[in-house]
């Protein structure tokens, strides 16, 4: 095996889960190198999502192996998973409804700096979490709606939300599940600026599924195409997006 | 929110004086009523911390009651122990019991966790009731609660005041307890497993666990009020077990307001002093009209009394 590959920050060795006959992530070698953002795109049921739920544990694989940084993760509960490093977020909003917006990245922040067993501990106080609560908020820019329930926000704001969940754990790996599903063209923008801003400042490795291409030629390094849960082609963006197959298949021929 | 705070604070220190001085002045009856409360308000605070707070419906709370109420009887019928022994006894038999049932059941989601509940239970029922020369079948133990001894002093537990005294301190240092562990972050974290658990366990909660401890913690706080039982009526037998109890907890809690922990405290003062009244005024109908106060509440104030108070105190709060 080549030495990239083994300092990959993620790689998957035959990863395959089947669903009854059905077939949905067949033999995925796939490596993400450190300081990547890699997008993952294919047509509607390709596997993209159940890679993602392989990768967080939320699905065992059927066969294959997976690495984050050198050590197997394959199998291991998605609370394990998350502990080593890996965060991600939904493609559906799946927050805290009923609880303030700070909670809900406290909640993660208590994992990811410290203190989640104290006992007889007020939750607001715990110093390391509440630093990182703020900077989070501050992140994504929902510092001032900090005390309002979640029920309560705006759809843009709850996708906000959903990505400041994500990091609230510290991860080093951040998967996010198409973080632009439902907001319209002018908040989807505003999303991908946020998005790359974060990638300088707070996390380097970054797995993106996402359909629309302009927020994936805004943000990915590297393009990986799934397509009936193999792996069509991977490589540098400017590579995939002149690769034939791929135009006819996703972008439809002469699109690109 | 401060201010909101302060009406909670002040709220919960007047009720308190109010318990600590009111039963000197209330005529022995009125004051058996009180302490009743507070029995089944500690016992319905067990089914708010595992429904309330951590969404799993459990049907089967008089299985932890008659737990904690036979584990300090027998430890006193048959192995003579003294008041604090017994007591440890009676906890400890509780929290071997919910660990070991809660380790089996919580791995069960929504209906099946429900009817598991409500066998176990009923298991406990029939078990009690056939195996008379354990537990003295529906007759059960009488026996004279020994004195609590502080070292320098025994407190003698046949003066109803004193009884009164004892169960307000065990009940108040257990809400404590609870209240404390809800505001922590390990709370924090049970809550959000009600709340969302796919997520909870996504952002590194490790849920199995968590619920589990919630369960044990949830029978431990309802077997306690099963010992509190003992000491107020130096008596228990098989009925204790039986799924009825379970049935009141649930609308003790649902009346005073879930997952807020003081709920099923109001819930169980404001029912069980109807009924009371009630009862003694109206001895055919009584039933109806303490159902037409259930309706009553859940139509106007779905979210219970505690919960509509929080809610119209603390707008756009997240109630708690």
């Amino acid at each position: 095996m080549k030495k990239r590959e083994m300092e990959a920050t993620l790689r998957t060795q035959d990863l395959t889960i089947h669903f009854g006959g059905l077939t949905a992530i067949k033999k995925v070698n796939f490596v993400l190198h450190p300081g990547e953002i890699k997008a993952l795109i294919g047509p509607n049921g390709a596997g993209k999502t159940t890679f993602f739920n392989l990768i967080c544990g939320n699905l065992k694989p059927t066969e294959g192996k997976i690495f984050f940084q050198s050590e197997e993760i394959t199998g291991l509960s998605p609370y394990a998973i998350c502990r080593k490093g890996i965060s991600r977020t939904y493609q559906k909003t799946s927050l805290f409804p009923n609880l303030s917006v700070r909670e809900n990245i406290r909640l993660g922040a208590h994992n990811g700096f410290g203190g989640k067993l104290h006992l007889f501990r007020r939750a607001e106080t715990i110093p390391m979490a509440r630093k990182k609560v703020e900077e989070i908020m501050e992140l994504v820019g929902l510092q001032e709606k900090a005390e309002q329930q979640v029920l309560n926000l705006s759809y843009g704001d709850q996708r906000l939300l959903e990505i400041a969940i994500g990091l609230s754990t510290n991860p080093q790996l951040l998967l996010l599940d198409e973080p632009t599903a439902g907001l319209s063209i002018a908040e989807s923008r505003i999303m991908t600026a946020k998005i790359k801003d974060l990638a300088k400042r707070s996390i380097q490795n970054v797995i993106i599924v996402e359909h629309d291409m302009e927020v994936v030629r805004e943000l990915a390094m590297s393009i990986c195409v799934l397509s009936n849960g193999e792996i069509l082609t991977d490589g540098p963006a400017e590579e995939v997006k002149k690769n034939p197959k791929v135009q006819e298949i996703y972008w439809g021929i002469g699109e690109c | 929110m401060s201010s909101q705070k302060n009406i909670f604070r002040l709220l919960a220190l007047a009720s308190l004086a109010a318990l600590i001085i009111l039963p000197i002045f209330l005529p022995p009856f009125q004051r058996y009523i009180l302490t009743e409360i507070l029995i089944w308000g500690l016992f319905a605070l067990g089914f708010d911390i595992i429904f309330g707070c951590t969404g799993l419906l459990n049907f089967g709370m008089s299985s932890f009651f008659g737990m904690g109420s036979y584990g300090f009887v027998l430890s006193i019928v048959k192995l003579g122990f003294g008041f604090w022994p017994a007591l440890f006894i009676g906890i400890l038999t509780v929290v071997v019991f919910s660990i070991v049932t809660g380790a089996v059941m919580t791995r069960f989601k929504s209906h099946y966790f429900i009817v598991f509940t409500i066998v176990m239970s009923m298991i406990l029922f029939f078990l009690a009731m056939n195996l008379r020369k354990f537990t003295g079948g529906d007759e059960g133990y009488t026996i004279l609660v020994p004195s609590l001894s502080l070292g320098i002093t025994d407190i003698s537990l046949a003066h109803p005041l004193n009884r009164y005294y004892v169960i307000l301190f065990f009940s108040a240092m257990a809400f404590l307890f609870v209240q404390k562990i809800f505001r922590s972050p390990l709370g924090r974290a049970i809550i959000a497993i009600k709340e969302n658990e796919e997520r909870a366990k996504i952002i590194g909660y490790n849920t199995p666990l968590l619920k589990l401890i919630s369960f044990t913690l949830s029978g431990t706080v309802s077997g306690l009020a099963g010992i509190l039982y003992v000491i107020l009526n130096s008596t228990t037998n098989a009925e204790v077990f039986f799924w009825i109890l379970s049935g009141k907890a649930v609308m003790w809690t649902v009346v005073g307001g879930l997952g807020t922990l003081w709920g099923p405290f109001v819930g169980a003062g404001v029912l069980v002093f109807f009924e009371d009244i009630l009862s003694s005024w109206l001895v055919k109908i009584y039933p109806i009209l303490i159902g037409l106060i259930l309706i009553t509440v859940i139509l106007l104030a779905p979210q219970g009394i505690v919960g509509y108070f929080q809610k119209i105190w603390t707008p756009g709060g997240n109630g708690k």
